[in-house]
């Protein structure tokens, strides 16, 4: 993995090498609506291994944000279950959440809002949380609250927080999709920085193709209630949107997503 | 020609004139005693059942100087501290309740409503009956009136908390306790906040309306007693005394207090989403 840009720099106390496996096992999802049972998806099986950057890609509706929640433990699957594997075995896994919109508290601070969510985490101080903002380049905007940063500013945050707790995998829900093209292109490739330096394992629900390419290593598509699309990414890093490899990979990666529709 | 004269003159003076709050509250208040003395002067009918500016302030000053206040502005402020530390405890609970539970918003929400509409003259009046002459009516119809408008805003405040923050700490595992104390309470306190400088402007002045009706002491009971022996001055005096306290409530401490509490409102130069 390369690192696409050189702004990023991890403190020695930032773990790095803690990566954790998802395994989805016969996963089904039904929920019970006023018209029945509506099924979402049925007997989903993946195995994501650690470090990779995985990208999940859907239609409005198609359950991709549904499965990131059952992945997540929001939601609970109607048959099925999802493992994770830890390097130290026991399988207890540490999930980092970044949201579509970066769901921080308005009257704290940047740096409360990390505080808030690693309660539970005895290495936490002020120090490693000032260190996390500083890795999504907030060094000047501890002590501002949320209501002063740009749109931006607000989603590093929320990347910050999701870091700070040291997950093992990372989950991300269209955490772009809100922001304008610039800042968005701008944060990918912050992101994949980031990704290239800590190692951690990534699973980012998107429907936007072209940033799926650009960030993953492997994109899979969901509709109809089943993966029916799981592709490697064969470009090197960084990648550029405009190269013909490029192009021509996003070419067959929408043929395969929309060959759900001719079936 | 007519019209740009005075855009001149608008413009040759400071702008803090137009802009700055205070200085057009002060603006607003010379404005009026000049109104007020120029009616005074021009329509002599009125100056047999008005006074004139020149009168109030000198009964005001009479008033600050005799310290008669002191004593009535203690008993008014115990009456008020009664009522609206009762309205604190019993509207926010109620809010807590209706706000949380759905049995208990089904139980309660009209009431609140109705406790809403019902005239406060109505409330000083039955609390007078019930309570008869003496400090327990004006405590009790300023509690009756405030604690509504405080329940119906914590109420308010429990309904508009933003769903995605308690999505986002379930999804980072965060305690119930620290999601009641950072979540929770920190998205009603502004409505809290705001029901409370509301409950506490209400309880004066349902306390006055108490006081002047069934009271031996008090604000309101002392402008009874102006009334009675048909001292306009003096009424005024107390009504200037009065208005200058609730501002200096309003201004000097409860807008304190919010500029501290919420200093992150001030400071949403950008706005979030």
């Amino acid at each position: 993995m390369s690192s696409e840009t050189s702004t990023i720099t991890t403190d020695e106390s930032i773990t790095t090498d803690n990566a954790g496996s998802i395994h989805i096992e016969n996963l089904t999802k039904e929920f019970d609506t006023a018209e029945g049972y509506e099924l979402v998806f049925e007997d989903i099986n993946v195995d994501i291994e650690p470090e990779s950057f995985v990208c999940l890609l859907g239609k409005s509706g198609s359950g991709k944000s549904t499965m990131l929640n059952i992945v997540s433990g929001i939601l609970e699957p109607t048959e099925g279950r999802v493992r994770f594997e830890t390097a130290d075995g026991t399988g207890d896994v540490t999930l980092g959440h970044v949201f579509q919109s970066p769901r921080l508290m308005p009257w704290d601070s940047n740096l409360q809002n990390i505080e808030f969510v690693n309660e539970d985490n005895p290495d936490y101080t002020e120090e490693l949380g000032k260190q996390h903002l500083d890795l999504v380049g907030l060094s000047d905007h501890y002590h501002k609250y949320p209501g002063q940063l740009s749109g931006g500013q607000r989603q590093r945050v929320g990347i910050a927080r999701a870091l700070s707790i040291d997950p093992e995998v990372l989950l991300m829900d269209e955490p772009f999709s809100n922001l304008d093209e610039i800042t968005a292109e701008e944060l990918r490739k912050e992101l994949i920085s980031l990704w290239s330096e800590l190692n951690k394992t990534v699973f980012f629900v998107t429907h936007d193709m072209t940033e799926a390419i650009q960030l993953a290593d492997r994109l899979l598509m969901l509709g109809d209630g089943e993966i029916y699309g799981d592709l490697e990414v064969p470009l090197d890093r960084p990648r550029r949107i405009d190269s013909d490899e490029f192009l021509k990979f996003r070419q067959k990666a929408i043929d395969t997503f929309h060959s759900i529709d001719e079936d | 020609m007519s019209t740009s004269q005075p855009r001149r003159l608008a413009n040759a003076l400071p702008d803090s004139l137009f802009t700055n709050r205070s200085v057009v509250f002060v603006e607003s208040i010379v404005a009026l005693v000049v109104v007020w003395s120029l009616v005074y002067r021009v329509l002599p009918p009125i100056q047999e059942s008005f006074v004139s500016p020149t009168e109030v302030v000198i009964a005001t000053r009479d008033l600050l100087v005799s310290m008669i206040w002191v004593e009535h502005f203690v008993a008014s402020l115990t009456h008020v501290a009664y009522g609206f530390g009762i309205a604190v405890v019993a509207g926010t609970t109620l809010g807590i309740l209706v706000g949380w539970w759905d049995f208990w918003e089904k139980a309660f929400q009209d009431y609140l409503t109705i406790g809403i509409a019902v005239p406060s003259l109505f409330v000083a009046i039955f609390s007078a009956m019930w309570f008869g002459l003496g400090s327990t009516t004006p405590a009790a119809a300023a509690a009756i009136v405030a604690t509504p408008y405080l329940a119906t805003n914590v109420y308010g405040g429990i309904n508009n908390i933003d769903n995605d923050l308690l999505k986002m700490s379930r999804a980072f595992d965060v305690s119930r306790l620290r999601v009641i104390r950072r979540v929770i309470v920190q998205s009603v306190l502004p409505d809290w906040f705001a029901g409370l400088r509301y409950a506490l402007a209400l309880s004066w002045k349902i306390a006055s309306l108490a006081e002047y009706i069934a009271a031996e002491q008090g604000i309101g009971y002392m402008i009874r007693f102006e009334m009675r022996v048909l001292d306009l001055a003096g009424v005024m005096s107390w009504v200037v005394f009065f208005t200058v306290l609730l501002l200096f409530i309003e201004y000097g401490v409860l807008a304190q207090i919010e500029k501290r509490v919420f200093a992150w409102r001030q400071n949403d130069s950008v706005g979030w989403s």
